[in-house]
């Protein structure tokens, strides 16, 4: 029976889409889905205490689903449902004309759908995603597409449903969003925040970056006012309020979608009441380890968003203090930066290595690399003051590296060492979870490297092939040898590395992910103001065949005019001015009078 | 390409029917609405069955209905809209059919004249967008130049820097744009039976009985350094009522609450607190029963001027009594008596000495001036006076031509610019209102009269004589640029005239020209005297309409002309002022004795 139905089901599907028929019928169904039979006979699929449908009558849940959901469906013609199932709540909608999406975020589900139930006036009728082809039911989404999450189908993995959720509400939305990223004003996420503005710049967002770089010499000059380490705090904490209120009034003037905060940035609770009064969102990346940063409790309550990249422990301290809307949000790498590089002669002279180590000098990396005294080791970066022996590996005495320089190095390595910084131990952290920006970058420029074992890493690549972790100096040696000794396995794995990071580890992925969870936990932007009405909209509100409507159409190709921009067209003195130019120069003096 | 229109007909203003529909662009605050009333009045009489409009903020709208010649009202919401510029509710579509729709509604009929007396860059191009047949006052060209039509705006926009010899109120400057005299020589604002009543009532829950004497305080000013201090005003009130049992009562806007606490707060007893409690009209209401009031330079002082009260203005800062102090015979004005004042418009003024100077029993005598009937004659000796040092006090009359001068009620010695101030009363005039030249006789007249008027307000001080020597000198040899100028010029022409050019050479003379003009230019704002004419004259050049070398370079040359001429009356003026081989002023009569025969009298309240 089970075989008979999936060879229906799959025939059918093949005829639609026999890319997806493909996977799924090679698709290895995991334990933990159990199909039971409903009182009234029909099968339901259950996992855990879960049960996709009524284990009564399935088919009567999903016609009272489907009129509960009326009000929402109204006269669209477009209709995407989160959630397959058994489809018992899809199918009364088959009926009538309008186009029906159907999205199931588990492949398995649709797998276990397929040999259990008769699927093909479903599969006949309807366009079918899974996860690994959610993009083609993205692209036919529209502002008009009605969106119905199945709730039943989000208790299998709540998380992966409202991401996915939010993906698909993200490509909704009817206009790109206007963000400000807040970078900090110096140190690690530095960089990050400014990945982060690109990659939402490439997505096609309008992003205003705030960037408070500026502010280093001043921050840096408290140290010289006072040696003392209270007057210094007081100071800093002024500088930080005056760059907190730097934020608001830039915010005010830029009246974002959203304020997104790289982990460091000048922030306090009150700025954030102060953008929820002015309904303007808030999202904070907490780039550091919540254990020994605890400056997220100051945070996380007030923002509306809340990511991190450490989970379980991190997660339930955020419970505990209140956060609702927290996720996961590892760091990533930046493909154009973080890239295969040819390097010139004398480039190769000074990076080429066996072994080299990019990063501070940690005190678990100084203790640990003591371990590697018998190697070729380089060592790059800052903060090894008083290196001790290690000095002999030291390059450029320590000064810091740029992230060029850094993408070059991690090119001419042929064993690239990754050992996550750590204060609790003097090697390798056993209780490290959270995955450093390093792992990501090494891996997007094709290079190989041996990483510590990490909490995290498993869920981000796959150890073993495309991964190499260490556990201890020992391992680390003995791999080391073994790798030098096996370039084309090095280079196999490191490919392997660097694909599963171009696609899945990269910054536009980690910012799609980031507005796919805004989404699914009810972000709306809120509709444009009049103010920022793209150039055709102006034209049609102008009415095309209207002076202004043909004086306007010299925008086109704009997406958004303001009057500065009109006003940047007209030449006083040069030439005769129509009426319009006047009207437009006439609007500057009126707006002038506020100043 | 139009010429400046110029006054036609000497003193008299003859009826015309030729313009039926006239706007007048007024988006501006409320004083200088009242300002305009004479110039609207005035163009009533001059156009009759013409109909006035005017274009005014919205706040004022309600204003209007007291003015008595507007027959319809534009008003505008410039704080509304600009706000919305600069919001996100409204495209910028809607923005521009908003503005697009307001002009609509004005252009939907021609106008045969549109004037606009608002100095600021918005009006100009709000001018420009209004559709009228001719256009006085500031306005934006088809090209985006702003530019100003009528000599007396040249005049005006030239005042900035002349203003210490400056002798004319705006309110007949505007008179003379709109070619029309002061019949009433005041402002106009009628107000409303009910807008009385409340008045009434309201002094009379004050405790106001029928023969009170009210005096009105206006403390506020739209900038700090026209105020005289709250202190101050509340120690006045307090000597008002114990030297002449007046009531006090204190105006202001509701922005000016504070400030009328802060008077409160420095006086004995019981004042009146009208601050932030009445509206336009009621304010004149309440205005129009009191006997003085006592004011910085605002807006509540031109109501007071138009709801015929007396006024006595605390002149401080930038603010000029004689540009912008109360409109009307009569008035009394009080300056501080500092080579300061007033201050430059950028001045930023760290001392503030003028308030200083200006003492509570100044301020108090002035009022008992303003309250005696009679009132005092002017040449009044100050020696036991208040006013004999600090302040001076000036007084509010109309002189030969109508306009509005103010002299000193005690006399003062005799300066350069108060010379100069009186030369110049009657030299515009002359020049500007498209006269036909003086032959002599008629200069000497004229002179002489100049010399009298002097004579009656001011005394030399023997310790300093003036001597005008340098000055007529000068004078001579601006005279003397002018000419060759002049004969610059027609070189020029001749040269452009031929049939064969010769540009190298025509290149060579307009370079020659320009540089002649700089010169003399610079010459004549070098010497006090000649400040006001060289301004006028190198404004005028640089705002010449038109192209074409020919007609520019004979524009020019009647400019040249002009300037020449005005020499020519400037010494001949002179020399009738200045009769004695020395060239000095001498005062040939002197004031009388002053009886103090003053019965003070109160408006009561109905």
């Amino acid at each position: 029976m089970t075989t008979n139905f999936f060879k229906k089901n799959i025939g059918t599907l093949s005829q639609k889409d026999p890319e997806l028929a493909g996977y799924l019928s090679g698709l290895q169904v995991r334990n933990g889905y159990e199909v039971v039979h409903s009182k009234s006979g029909h099968p339901v699929l259950k996992a855990g205490n879960i049960s996709l449908h009524s284990l009564y009558d399935p088919v009567k849940d999903g016609e009272k689903w489907v009129e509960s959901q009326m009000d929402t469906i109204g006269n669209t013609t477009s209709l995407v449902i989160l959630g397959m199932g058994f489809g018992y709540h899809i199918l009364p909608l088959l009926k009538g004309q309008r186009e029906i999406m159907i999205v199931e975020p588990h492949p398995y589900v649709l797998r276990v759908a397929m040999e259990h139930c008769d699927l093909t006036p479903i599969l006949s009728r309807c366009q079918i995603a899974v996860e690994r082809n959610l993009s083609e039911v993205l692209e036919r989404i529209t502002p008009e597409t009605v969106i119905l999450p199945y709730g039943p189908s989000r208790y299998l993995d709540p998380g992966f449903f409202d991401s996915t959720l939010g993906r698909i509400r993200l490509y909704q939305s009817p206009r790109p969003l206007k963000i400000m990223v807040v970078t900090p004003i110096y140190g690690g996420s530095y960089p990050i925040a400014q990945y982060a503005a690109s990659a939402l710049t490439e997505m096609g967002h309008k992003v205003e970056l705030l960037d408070f770089s500026p502010y280093q010499d001043a921050l840096f000059s408290i140290k010289q006012i006072t040696p003392y380490a209270g007057d210094q705090a007081q100071l800093q904490g002024l500088l930080s309020n005056f760059l907190a209120n730097v934020v608001m009034a830039r915010a005010m003037a830029v009246k974002p979608d959203l304020v997104f905060f790289m982990a460091q940035a000048p922030v306090c609770p009150d700025l954030f009441k102060k953008l929820k009064e002015r309904e303007i969102p808030s999202a904070f990346w907490f780039v550091e380890d919540y254990h020994l940063f605890k400056y997220w409790q100051e945070i996380a309550p007030h923002c509306d968003y809340f990511f991190t990249i450490q989970r379980n422990g991190f997660f339930n301290a955020l419970r505990g203090a209140g956060v609702a809307n927290y996720h996961y949000l590892p760091t990533a790498a930046s493909p154009t930066i973080h890239r295969e590089v040819a390097l010139t002669e004398e480039e190769r002279k000074e990076y080429d290595s066996d072994i080299s180590f990019v990063g501070a000098g940690y005190n678990n990396r100084r203790q640990f690399f003591l371990g590697l005294l018998d190697r070729k080791f380089k060592i790059w970066g800052n903060e090894w003051d008083n290196p001790g022996i290690l000095n002999r590996f030291l390059q450029r005495k320590g000064a810091r590296v740029s992230t060029e320089d850094s993408v070059k190095i991690f090119n001419a390595t042929r064993v690239n060492i990754n050992l996550h910084s750590s204060t609790a131990c003097n090697g390798v952290d056993p209780a490290g979870d959270f995955v450093n920006p390093r792992t990501f970058e090494i891996a997007s420029c094709g290079s190989f490297q041996l990483v510590d074992n990490r909490a995290g890493l498993s869920g981000l690549f796959h150890i073993g092939s495309e991964l190499i972790t260490f556990s201890d100096i020992e391992d680390l040696r003995g791999k080391i040898d073994y790798f030098l000794n096996h370039p084309e396995e090095r280079r196999e794995i490191a490919h392997r590395a660097q694909k599963r990071a171009l696609k899945e580890h990269t910054y536009r992925a980690r910012m799609e992910e980031m507005l796919g969870f805004l989404y699914s936990r009810g972000f709306q932007p809120k509709p444009l103001p009049p103010q920022d009405r793209s150039v055709d909209e102006l034209i049609a509100e102008a009415e095309v065949e209207t002076d202004l409507g043909v004086y306007l159409s010299r925008f086109r190709g704009k997406d958004r005019l303001t009057l500065e921009d009109v006003l940047n067209t007209i030449s006083e003195g040069e030439g005769k001015l129509s009426d319009i130019e006047k009207t437009f120069l006439l609007m500057r003096e009126f707006k002038g009078t506020l100043r | 390409m139009t010429k400046p229109v110029l006054n036609e007909v000497e003193g008299s203003c003859p009826v015309r029917t030729d313009m039926k529909e006239i706007l007048i662009l007024a988006i501006n605050r409320i004083g200088d609405l009242l300002q305009l009333t004479p110039l609207m009045a005035g163009i009533k009489g001059r156009y009759p069955g013409a109909t006035l409009s005017v274009v005014v903020e919205s706040n004022f709208a309600e204003v209007c209905k007291g003015i008595p010649f507007i027959d319809k009202v534009y008003a505008f919401d410039l704080v509304d809209y600009a706000r919305r510029l600069t919001g996100s509710e409204y495209s910028l579509v809607h923005n521009f059919r908003e503005l697009e729709t307001f002009f609509l509604g004005i252009n939907h009929k021609e106008y045969d004249l549109m004037i606009n007396l608002t100095y600021t860059p918005f009006s100009a191009y709000m001018a420009s967008l209004i559709k009228a047949r001719e256009v006085r006052g500031v306005f934006v060209d088809g090209e985006g130049h702003r530019l100003p039509k009528h000599p007396w705006i040249y005049y005006f926009l030239n005042g900035v820097m002349n203003r210490h010899i400056n002798p004319f109120n705006v309110v007949d400057q505007h008179l003379k744009v709109g070619q029309s005299q002061s019949t009433s020589g005041r402002l106009y604002f009628d107000v409303p039976e009910e807008d009385t009543q409340w008045a009434d009532s309201f002094l009379r829950n004050e405790g106001m009985g029928p023969n009170d004497i009210l005096i009105g305080l206006q403390p506020g000013a739209s900038k700090d350094h026209k105020r005289w201090p709250a202190w101050a005003f509340g120690g006045l009130a307090d000597m008002l009522r114990e030297t002449l049992g007046a009531k006090v009562i204190i105006f202001g806007a509701k922005s000016e609450i504070p400030l009328g606490e802060e008077v409160l707060k420095s006086t004995k007893g019981n004042i009146i607190n009208a601050v932030g409690k009445t509206t336009l009209p009621q304010l004149a209401a309440l205005l129009k029963r009191c006997s003085v009031l006592v004011s910085n330079d605002t807006g509540t002082m031109h109501i007071a001027t138009a709801a015929g009260t007396r006024v006595l203005l605390i002149s401080l800062g930038a603010a000029h009594y004689r540009e912008t102090g109360p409109y009307g015979t009569g008035h009394l004005v009080i300056h501080a008596d500092l080579p300061c004042f007033p201050c430059g418009f950028s001045v930023n003024c760290s001392h503030m000495l003028c308030r200083e100077r200006i003492t509570v029993e100044q301020v108090l005598e002035a009022i008992k001036i303003l309250l005696i009937e009679p009132p005092i004659e002017l040449g009044s000796p100050v020696r036991d006076s208040v006013f004999r040092e600090g302040a001076c006090l000036m007084k509010a009359t109309f002189d030969e031509n109508g306009m509005l001068e103010f002299v000193p009620v005690y006399p003062l010695s005799l300066t350069k610019d108060a010379f100069y101030l009186a030369l110049y009363r009657r030299f515009w005039p002359q020049v500007m209102d498209g006269k036909k030249r003086l032959d002599q006789e008629e200069i000497r007249r004229l002179g002489k009269g100049i010399a009298e008027r002097v004579w009656r307000c001011y005394f030399i001080d023997e310790s300093c004589p003036l001597s005008f020597e340098g000055d007529l000198e000068a004078i001579e040899r601006l005279k003397d640029m002018a000419i060759a100028g002049i004969g610059m010029c027609q070189t020029l022409l001749d040269l452009s005239g031929q049939t064969s050019l010769d540009a190298q050479k025509i290149k060579a003379l307009g370079w020659k020209l320009h540089q002649h003009k700089n010169s003399m230019t610079e010459f004549g704002l070098l010497h006090a005297c000649l400040k006001p004419i060289t301004a006028m004259f190198d404004f005028r050049v640089s705002h010449l309409e038109g192209d074409g070398l020919l007609y520019l370079t004979q524009e020019t040359l009647n400019l040249y002309e002009e300037v020449a001429y005005q020499c020519d009356l400037m010494l001949g003026f002179m020399t009738e002022m200045l009769p004695g081989k020395e060239r000095k002023f001498y005062i040939n009569t002197h004031p009388e004795e002053w009886k103090d025969e003053r019965v003070i009298s109160g408006k009561g309240v109905a």
